[in-house]
């Protein structure tokens, strides 16, 4: 299997029916295990790049290959499953299903993905233990694992989160912002989790953040003006 | 699948308050619908049990459905009377098996004086070929006996024994009546939900009895013949106003009634009850077809409620629908999601309101009978009910569709990110 996670040449974006809003990446090329700092200010192309990445727009011209798998080719329905199998998504804030409970949370992509729910049975005997053992690893007792996620601390949720993405080990994960609604001691702390954890299971990271006080965290640190070439429009 | 139903299960749930009373809307719809049909069919059932076992109803020529009225239902008045030599000849026709002759006319406060033979408490049947009970007394011996209706005898608080004087015609308005000849209480009957219970049954000798000193519907002046001296008259009644006739063998029923219909001597009718009671209820359906179509539209306001309530709250769910998509919920998950709890809500009211119905067809049971006639005893919910209650859910179904369908538009625009 080749070390190449994602790789990106010369991509171009444009949303349909908007002359002038255009994203190109002449190259951009990400390898496994590494965890790569995304540094952008917001309007910069943050957003529309993760939703490439996750498969859920596709560029007009050049290629998008992620995990070896070229997006450009497959059905919309193909990249949502090529997404839940491979790819967690970690979000700013909101990223959990309010009426479900902390461990249901943690297993949703299990009941969505057979490959991720065969990968977490792989160690345990039961989603649920899986689920626990994660929450356990990221720093949550379990006996928060029955109750509701609204009764959690922001902090508490965005654990629960990382740990939902994790679950079922998926090859990537992106994470955009996961840290900005914490204050500053809970983001060190989480980061140093959720990179701990990244770091144990091998999974390459794709941590998209305003922040550049958070890049000494990370092994690889970019700019996304560097990385590609943003235009939002004639104003 | 079963991952599904238990997100949308949580997820309504979550939100189990609005859903509930829509649920309840639902569920009251429903109850209305079923009501409705199920008194429908009742009615109708009802109506036709009103005679059985009759094979033919004889009267002076008119409409079928006219002589049904007032020989059966006591509804209007007979034009014409038929002679009591034709009920003799019919009587020792061959194939009729018994044949038992009324005289209708006079009234009692309103209910109607019907004049018989003891044979009616025999031979008349009802609905499942049931006979008239007595709750207490027994059929009339004497001439100036009276068999009363179970409604006669509540409402007029009347008991064995009593004293009763009967009207000319249909009475009540202060026209002439027959208080010389007063009549005392024989027999009470059980009530049948029928015309029966509004009926004061005398002989046929009564009748003819009360009318010796009348002539052309009033009493003749100056003369006047005390009730201790009609046994000395001939009370073979001269005239009848129908005859309910039963035959040895139903098959020979057209060929009795053609021979009837003929008859040489006056011109009679003769109308198999069922037929002319199918012909009766085509009328009457027309209401009962109206009241089917209100409440077919109010179960449409009920679902089209269902629809409204589930978009309006489409908006506050993007956030959530988003992230089910993040974690890997496809659009079409999403459209099954809003399709099953639209499901579960339409199921869940259609149900509550055929139990609801249940509970109040419990209770409204008697108080249907007594007042209405309509029997709910045995209460099963008839084929067409169960189809109605399934065209609900499908039709509730479908129309989930609208919202999944927007979820679904929803969830494709916003991606993994929702736009608020």
């Amino acid at each position: 299997m080749s070390q190449t996670v994602i790789d990106i040449q010369n991509l171009i974006f444009q949303w349909p029916g908007r002359e002038g809003f255009r994203l190109s990446i002449p190259h951009f090329q990400v390898d496994r295990g590494e965890r790569v700092f995304l540094q952008g200010a917001s309007g910069s192309g943050k957003s529309t790049l993760l939703s490439l990445l996750g498969g859920v727009l596709v560029p007009q011209q050049g290629q998008l290959q992620v995990l070896n798998t070229d997006l450009m080719t497959m059905s919309s329905s193909e990249r949502d499953r090529f997404r839940v199998d491979h790819v967690g998504l970690l979000f700013q804030q909101f990223n959990l299903v309010p009426y479900l409970s902390v461990r249901e949370n943690v297993i949703l992509p299990c009941r969505f993905s057979q490959r991720r729910r065969g990968k977490a049975l792989e160690s345990a005997n039961s989603l649920e233990q899986s689920a626990d053992r994660l929450l356990g690893q990221l720093g949550l007792d379990p006996t928060y694992s029955q109750q509701r996620v609204t009764s959690l601390s922001v902090g508490q949720q965005q654990r629960v989160a990382a740990a939902r993405a994790l679950m079922g080990h998926p090859e990537l994960i992106i994470a955009d912002e996961p840290t900005s609604s914490l204050d500053a001691d809970r983001q060190s702390e989480f980061l140093d989790v959720l990179l701990g954890r990244c770091n144990e299971e091998g999974v390459t990271l794709i941590f998209v953040s305003h922040d550049q006080r958070l890049a000494h965290h990370f092994n690889r640190s970019i700019n996304l003006n560097e990385l590609c070439s943003f235009n939002a429009g004639s104003v | 699948m079963r991952s599904l139903f238990f997100l949308a299960f949580a997820s309504a749930w979550n939100r189990r308050t609005t859903l509930g009373l829509m649920a309840i809307s639902i569920a009251l719809s429903v109850m209305l619908l079923l009501g409705v049909e199920q008194l429908r069919t009742q009615a109708r059932e009802s109506f036709s049990q009103s005679i059985s076992g009759t094979d033919l109803v004889v009267g002076a020529r008119t409409s079928p459905i006219q002589l049904m009225l007032y020989a059966v239902f006591r509804l209007g008045d007979a034009t014409h009377n038929i002679r009591w030599s034709s009920y003799q000849t019919l009587s020792q026709h061959p194939s009729v098996s018994w044949a038992v002759p009324i005289s209708l006319g006079d009234s009692h406060r309103g209910f109607a004086v019907i004049g018989t033979t003891t044979d009616y408490f025999e031979y008349f049947r009802y609905a499942d070929r049931r006979l008239l009970a007595f709750s207490s007394g027994k059929p009339f011996a004497d001439i100036f006996d009276a068999v009363v209706g179970a409604d006669v005898a509540q409402q007029l608080g009347y008991q064995l024994g009593d004293s009763i004087i009967l009207n000319h015609g249909a009475g009540g308005m202060g026209l002439s009546d027959h208080a010389d000849k007063p009549f005392k209480v024989s027999g009470i009957l059980k009530r049948t939900g029928l015309s029966v219970d509004r009926s004061v049954h005398i002989s046929l000798e009564a009748i003819e009895a009360i009318h010796l000193d009348w002539q052309g519907g009033a009493p003749m002046p100056g003369l006047s013949i005390p009730a201790e001296y009609v046994r000395k008259f001939d009370l073979v009644p001269k005239e009848i106003t129908a005859i309910f006739i039963g035959l040895k063998s139903r098959a020979g029923v057209f060929q009795m009634q053609r021979y009837i219909n003929q008859y040489k001597t006056e011109p009679l009718l003769a109308v198999l009850p069922g037929v002319a009671l199918d012909e009766l209820w085509s009328i009457v359906s027309i209401v009962e077809r109206s009241l089917l179509a209100i409440s077919v539209l109010v179960v449409g306001v009920g679902l089209s409620g269902l629809v409204a309530v589930v978009l309006a709250g489409l908006g506050e769910r993007r956030r959530e629908l988003a992230v089910l998509r993040s974690v890997g919920a496809g659009p079409g998950v999403v459209f099954m999601l809003l399709a099953i709890e639209g499901l579960m809500v339409v199921v869940l009211g259609s149900l509550m309101g055929l139990l609801g119905l249940m509970v109040l067809s419990v209770f409204a049971a008697p108080i249907l009978e007594t007042h209405l006639g309509i029997s709910l005893a045995t209460w099963t919910l008839s084929a067409e009910s169960w189809q109605l209650l399934l065209t609900v859910m499908v039709t509730g179904f479908l129309v989930s569709l609208i919202p999944g369908y927007r979820a679904y538009r929803i969830s494709l625009a916003d991606g993994l990110t929702p736009r608020l």
